[in-house]
């Protein structure tokens, strides 16, 4: 349960067994199915939100009823609706599970009591934190400047298990395309191979 | 958001009025159990629409859970240990009949244990609540408040 955060910290900084302890007696373990809500919109975002095994999505609901897809994560990624977390605002999106999903909640007070006891896991967050402002401004000046294609292929690139673990349309919403024109290109790039 | 709720321990026929009346209010419950198959039941007949489900493991229920209701048996010290590594952070409202019982907490030195005693019945005008942490506290009266028991002794 523990062990892929353990890892992902470690790939980042070094931290003491002891330290380690800490951490692993402030976060909140839960386990959530297929479907079911972690966050919806309007709620406290209570929690950031680390995934040890699982897909979850998190995504906002047009007026008309559409979901946009902001973000996918699999195991050893981060997820929350980060506005909401820092300002304490309502969140503006909703999480949920792609597939039956294991997680380790951190609330706002318990990740202030580890940068106070583990010094490195503020550094750990500082670097998680610019690696997400590099991957969000790609993918801001991808979705202005590049076609419908480059973005599906960018994307498989890019994230080839979420490729193989998440359904069609929802790839499609990420991408902000028709599900219909998703399809299209699937079909015009596998004639294209043959 | 309803806030996922696991029932652990025994079951006789007090404790169905907390059960009840929160399956009524929309929190969906895990039951832990088999012997609160007939509760869930009898919750189903009367709120046909209510998110109850046994799982027959309280480790699952309490893993799955947000809050857990925890009703003594004579294994509940087994209990513990078997859920202990899936509580870390969460509440645990241990339901009891004696509130100088403390070994919960410190059993689950770093869950939210807050101790509640009262016999819950419809009839129950009040009840006692007390918790080391104050926050877990304040979200346990306002849960009871919501279905109905208000707490006139709070001891810290």
């Amino acid at each position: 349960m523990f062990d892929v955060l353990y890892q992902h910290i470690s790939k980042k900084v070094s931290i003491t067994p002891k330290e380690w302890e800490f951490i692993t007696q402030q976060c909140i373990p839960k386990k959530i199915r297929k479907k079911q809500y972690l966050l919806q919109a309007g709620d406290k975002a209570e929690f950031s939100i680390f995934v040890t095994k699982g897909c979850l999505r998190s995504y906002s609901v047009d007026v008309a009823g559409e979901e946009h897809i902001v973000q996918f994560a699999l195991e050893g990624w981060w997820i929350g609706d980060t506005s909401a977390f820092l300002t304490n605002e309502p969140a503006s999106f909703n999480i949920d599970a792609i597939e039956d999903t294991e997680v380790l909640l951190f609330e706002s007070q318990s990740l202030d009591m580890i940068f106070d006891h583990v010094p490195m896991f503020e550094r750990y967050m500082r670097l998680l934190l610019q690696g997400n402002y590099v991957a969000m401004h790609k993918r801001l000046v991808s979705a202005i400047s590049t076609t419908a294609e480059e973005k599906y292929l960018r994307m498989q690139k890019q994230y080839p298990d979420i490729m193989q673990r998440v359904p069609q349309h929802m790839i499609a919403s990420y991408l902000g395309l028709k599900p219909e024109t998703l399809s299209r290109i699937r079909k015009k790039l596998a004639s294209d191979k043959a | 958001m309803k806030k996922t709720i696991a029932v652990i321990g025994s079951s006789n026929h007090s404790d169905t009025t907390i059960v009840s009346r929160l399956a009524a209010l929309g929190y969906p419950l895990l039951l832990a159990d088999q012997k609160w198959e007939s509760v869930k039941q009898c919750i189903l007949k009367q709120h046909a629409n209510a998110s109850v489900e046994m799982l027959d493991c309280s480790h699952e229920c309490a893993w799955q859970a947000d809050v857990i209701l925890l009703y003594h048996s004579e294994e509940y010290l087994k209990l513990l240990e078997k859920i202990k590594n899936v509580v870390t952070g969460k509440i645990i409202v241990n339901i009891v009949s004696d509130l100088k019982n403390k070994d919960v907490q410190d059993l689950l030195p770093f869950s939210k244990v807050v101790h509640t005693m009262a016999d819950f019945t419809p009839e129950v005008v009040s009840y006692t609540v007390r918790g080391e942490n104050n926050q877990a506290v304040e979200q346990v009266l306002l849960l009871f408040d919501e279905i109905g028991f208000k707490s006139n002794q709070r001891n810290n």
